[in-house]
């Protein structure tokens, strides 16, 4: 059923739902008390990570000024993630990630010396080469955005002798004075681009022995959100804001910039955070005009719009809209005259994450579904409920209990048969199974399908979550959506995303974290938007707590 | 410059492709005995796949050389190396964690992987620990290598569940080899990436410019340890460990630089041009890594043909992932097999063909039986060489367990570290045990050895 301006006749059905979903603008100014309730809250974690690959690539792009291509990375070892996030523990940085950084490193001193950006003065004689002042004009403000704060005094110093070695060095093979000006520069700054304080984000107590509490600075801050929405460095106006101190002195500050980058850097943070929460970034780099790229971008619009209209919570799994085109109309049996751009199309069969293209068909094989997998994976990413890998004696049960089922057993029945097979069985399965086999009238393409195209056998997707039936995906998306988990688990993604940190539901803090986080005003759960000030705002994102659980 | 020398790189390897059959240069390769541990072997290449085999499965054959379909090890007798290659049976894998992380990550060393409940799991050393591994250990032996240890893989996994991933490291799955406790090693995927880990990232290593242009990486090197110096005043305990395995990192990438040059003497293999992606790969990185040995660069290397649970199609032939045919379709899983076993044969004869296998010790094994219950006992593990003085027991089955009929019964089973601690003998490398916990060695033969 698709509704909207496309589709007139059915559009009354669906408007009545479409309205109470669009919860209009987000308030400028937070409910006191929840203000309040944000300041009560303990100090978090400080972060201490390595750049993400594609972070590393965003930032070495914002150094340069140019947009550089995916595949300067393409032997790189993937970054370590968690549940999905990138960079959440420590990747290796063994010989071969340094062996790939440093090759790569090489081509992007290429691309730097050819960047008016960075390259703002050049050296034509023999007496210009000196590091003072036109190669210093250079490093220093490179080196510093690059490590987001001023630089200490040994630092300068030794990227001073940097270039100077380079020099030296240059000369005993070159003699053309601005090539060996270059040399010095591509010594420098190649050091700046492998330096630890590049690297890496580490947010280090002011000494090594300090283990008590503290505001982040200026910098610090900036750092965490332009990472946190752009996935790279600050841009000109959050680094102005970081240089003036204002970003940590004055709270109004803070909120400005946060809802400045949740407007104008939606589709970045959208691309990043949900890119890696629902997966769909794997679909990034599929070529411009596939039926993939098209997905990933049918998924990040409607989360952009999700974010920067401040929908509620629910709007992830239910939005009321997604982005079509003819093709993607066409892949999932939408009938509907549509151009071959996206455009925005109100329905309720699409556009929340467990029926977009993307989402159904990351969390295939090619060849078939799995509807325990996929169960697994909505218990994983929406309701953030681990489910433990089965022990051997287990898995002795698991094999008892699938070789009891009969050949011409149903996906159904099959799936029943575990969830009958004893409460060591059920205890997981009862959680797993119905989510899929709710899905399951989406194939591995994400494509609507009545019966499975190897047996013929019809598709029954009908089921019982938490006792509680249901007949179709759009019913067990609204229990999803209304179980208190669901609000837990966003705000429990957000801030694992935001500070890169594994939060503990059943600890004090961060229990406390997240019950402000979903906290509701006036009988109304926060908006995404909403939440994601709030977590800003609090004491939690503002300050660290050195001594903090390592 | 750099752009330069990559794409000459390719058209080295595409120019190589047309005269495939080049010898090697047997001059090249230093005669048999070696300065430090005196034995019969001095280069081992330890070979893995995840997901086990089917074991046993009458209808179509498991893991031997008999069944409806040749058995899973059909292509070595194919192959005409079944001679060389003994059959390890009654041997376990660690089983501490999910099976599929501690049985790969404990492959090559016996040891249990480390997990923890804190509440920041990685910065808990316990999150990634297992142990220095049987190729690192074979490494040591020349210390002066240009190359420590080549490792190829088909893939990386980033990450897996909540459950797994909050308990312990995904690197479990991604590496067998580890360089001590808390530093698993990663694989290189990509054939061209390895040729350039071998050969150098340009093919004018010889000449002045190139010469030059190493000189200035490795300033850059120097300066990022300076930079580094400057920075670890205010590091907590944990993150200077981690920064100060980056510096190690850095200076091994200087130490490389330093001896890339002698790589240029070495003929370089030509690419695989024909059969699947997932095939010519493989071979491609065999004759890297026999090329390598053959010019002594190396002497230990790793190869996991797959991870065990990311996606792996070995061939379109099969239309079955690897992880699910363990699980539920045996008659696929011993295609899928018989390919991966069938690479490891190529090594085989390739080694022989190249005259390494007489100082060469390679295994193959996996880190489980029966994939439908993550079955830890009675793993496939394969053993091959070419006999200098009589000293392996090859072409035979080697039972690990009192008696055949014992296999099945895990705590019969022998841990692979009594197998570990036999082979480094041949190395002349003596340890008192390997391993730990209840997967340490026993001090009873493994029955490999002669």
């Amino acid at each position: 059923m698709l509704c909207g301006v496309l589709a007139g006749a059915l559009a009354a059905a669906c408007d009545e739902t479409s309205d109470t979903l669009l919860g209009g603008p987000p308030p400028a100014v937070e409910d006191p008390a929840v203000a309040a309730a944000g300041q009560q809250l303990a100090a978090g974690p400080a972060i201490t990570r390595n750049l993400s690959n594609r972070e590393y690539l965003n930032a070495a792009s914002a150094l340069l000024g140019e947009r550089l291509p995916l595949d300067l990375q393409k032997s790189w070892t993937p970054t370590t993630q968690f549940s999905g996030f990138d960079a959440v523990p420590w990747s290796n940085l063994d010989t071969k990630a340094i062996r790939d950084i440093t090759e790569t490193v090489e081509a992007l001193l290429d691309r730097a010396l050819a960047s008016p950006k960075v390259v703002t003065c050049a050296a034509t004689t023999a007496a210009e080469l000196a590091y003072d002042p036109c190669a210093r004009s250079i490093v220093e403000p490179f080196a510093r955005r690059a490590y987001g704060r001023p630089l200490a005094q040994a630092e300068s110093a030794g990227l001073a002798a940097r270039y100077d070695e380079g020099i030296t060095l240059a000369k005993t093979s070159l003699t053309e004075p601005r090539a060996i000006f270059l040399d010095g520069l591509r010594s420098a700054l190649g050091t700046v681009l492998l330096a630890p304080q590049f690297m890496t984000r580490i947010e280090a107590p002011p000494s090594p022995e300090f283990s008590g509490e503290r505001d982040l600075d200026a910098y610090e801050l900036a750092s965490r959100l332009s990472f946190m929405f752009t996935a790279s460095l600050p841009d000109d106006e959050l680094w102005a804001k970081a240089v003036d101190g204002s970003l940590a002195k004055d709270p109004a500050v803070l909120r400005a910039q946060t809802e400045r980058l949740l407007d104008t850097k939606t589709e970045a943070f959208v691309q990043s955070f949900m890119g890696q929460w629902f997966d769909f970034r794997a679909y990034e780099g599929a070529a411009a005009g596939t039926l993939e790229h098209t997905m990933w971008e049918e998924s990040w619009r409607v989360m952009a719009d999700v974010v920067r209209e401040g929908l509620p919570v629910t709007a992830l799994v239910r939005p009321g809209f997604t982005y079509l085109n003819q093709e993607l109309a066409a892949h999932y049996s939408v009938d509907a005259k549509l151009s071959p751009t996206l455009t925005r199309v109100a329905t309720m069969e699409r556009g929340g994450v467990l029926q977009q293209g993307s989402w159904l068909t990351l969390s295939a094989t090619p060849l078939k579904t799995s509807p325990i997998h996929r169960g697994r994976l909505v218990q994983d990413r929406l309701l953030c409920k681990a489910i433990p890998p089965p022990d051997s004696a287990l898995f002795e049960q698991i094999k008892k209990a699938a070789d009891a089922i009969p050949a011409a057993a149903s996906v159904k029945e099959r799936l029943e048969s575990h969830r009958n097979a004893g409460p060591a069985c059920a205890g997981c399965h009862e959680y797993m199974d119905p989510i899929g086999l709710g899905l399951e009238g989406f194939d591995m393409r994400g494509r609507l399908r009545n019966a499975y195209a190897d047996t013929g056998k019809p598709v029954e997707s009908a089921s019982t979550l938490l006792g509680r039936p249901f007949a179709r995906f759009d019913e067990l998306n609204t229990m999803l959506a209304d179980l208190p988990d669901y609000h837990r688990c966003v705000a429990e993604k957000l801030t694992v995303y935001s500070t890169r940190r594994i939060v503990d539901a059943s600890a004090n803090a961060d229990k406390d974290l997240l019950y402000y986080l979903t906290l509701p005003v006036e009988g109304k759960p926060p908006s995404l938007r909403a939440m994601i000030t709030r977590l800003v705002m609090s004491r939690a994102f503002r300050s660290v707590n050195h001594g903090a659980a390592k | 410059m750099t752009t330069k020398s990559r794409i000459s790189r390719r058209n080295v390897l595409r120019g190589l492709g047309v005269c495939i059959a080049l010898p090697l240069v047997e001059s090249a390769r230093e005669p048999l005995a070696h300065a430090q541990g005196m034995g019969p072997k001095k280069r081992f290449i330890g070979c893995f796949f995840g997901s086990g085999a089917p074991m046993p499965d009458a209808n179509n054959g498991d893991w031997g050389y008999a069944g409806a379909r040749g058995g899973a090890l059909k292509p070595l007798a194919d192959l005409g190396v079944a001679a060389n290659v003994s059959v390890m049976r009654g041997f376990r894998a660690v089983n501490n964690f999910d099976v599929h992380w501690s049985g790969t990550a404990g492959f090559l060393s016996s040891t249990p992987v480390g997990t923890t409940s804190a509440a920041n799991p990685s910065a808990d050393p316990n999150y990634q620990r297992c142990a220095k591994s049987l190729d690192q250990l074979v490494a040591d032996t020349d210390p002066k290598a240009s190359i420590r240890s080549l490792h190829a893989g088909f893939s990386q996994v980033p990450s897996w569940d909540q459950g797994h991933d909050r308990a312990g490291s995904i690197n479990y799955v991604n590496s067998i080899a580890w360089r001590d406790a808390t530093s698993p090693i990663s694989n290189i995927l990509d054939p061209m990436a390895m040729f350039a880990r071998v050969f150098g990232s340009s093919d004018k290593l010889s000449n002045e410019q190139a010469a030059y242009l190493l000189k200035r990486r490795k300033s850059i090197l120097d300066g990022v340890l300076d930079q580094y110096k400057h920075h670890k005043s205010t590091l907590s305990a944990a993150d200077k460990q981690r920064l100060d395995a980056y510096a190690q990192s850095i200076r091994e990438v200087e130490g490389e630089l330093a001896s890339a040059a002698s790589a240029t003497t070495c003929v370089r293999p030509a690419a695989e041009t024909a059969g699947e992606a997932y095939v010519r790969n493989f071979r491609t990185m065999h004759k890297l890594i026999i090329a390598a040995m053959q010019c002594n660069l190396t002497r230990s290397a790793t190869i996991m043909y797959n991870d065990g649970i990311g996606p792996n199609r070995p061939t379109a032939a099969v239309a079955a992932e690897q992880h699910d045919s363990a699980h539920n379709n045996w008659a696929n899983l011993i295609q899928i097999n018989q390919i991966q076993v069938g690479l490891w044969g190529e090594l085989i004869a390739g080694l022989k063909a190249a005259g390494l296998l007489r100082e060469t010790v390679t295994i193959l094994g996996s880190n489980m039986s029966d994939g439908r219950t993550h079955n830890s006992a009675n793993v496939p593990l394969l053993v091959a060489s070419e006999n200098v003085a009589n000293e392996l027991k090859l072409g035979q089955e080697i039972y690990g367990t009192p008696t055949p009929a014992g296999v099945t019964d895990v705590n019969l089973n022998r841990n692979m570290s009594d197998l570990h601690v036999d082979l480094l003998k041949l190395y002349g490398v003596t340890v008192p045990s390997l391993g730990d916990g209840a997967y340490k060695s026993t001090g009873r033969p493994s029955g490999i050895l002669a």
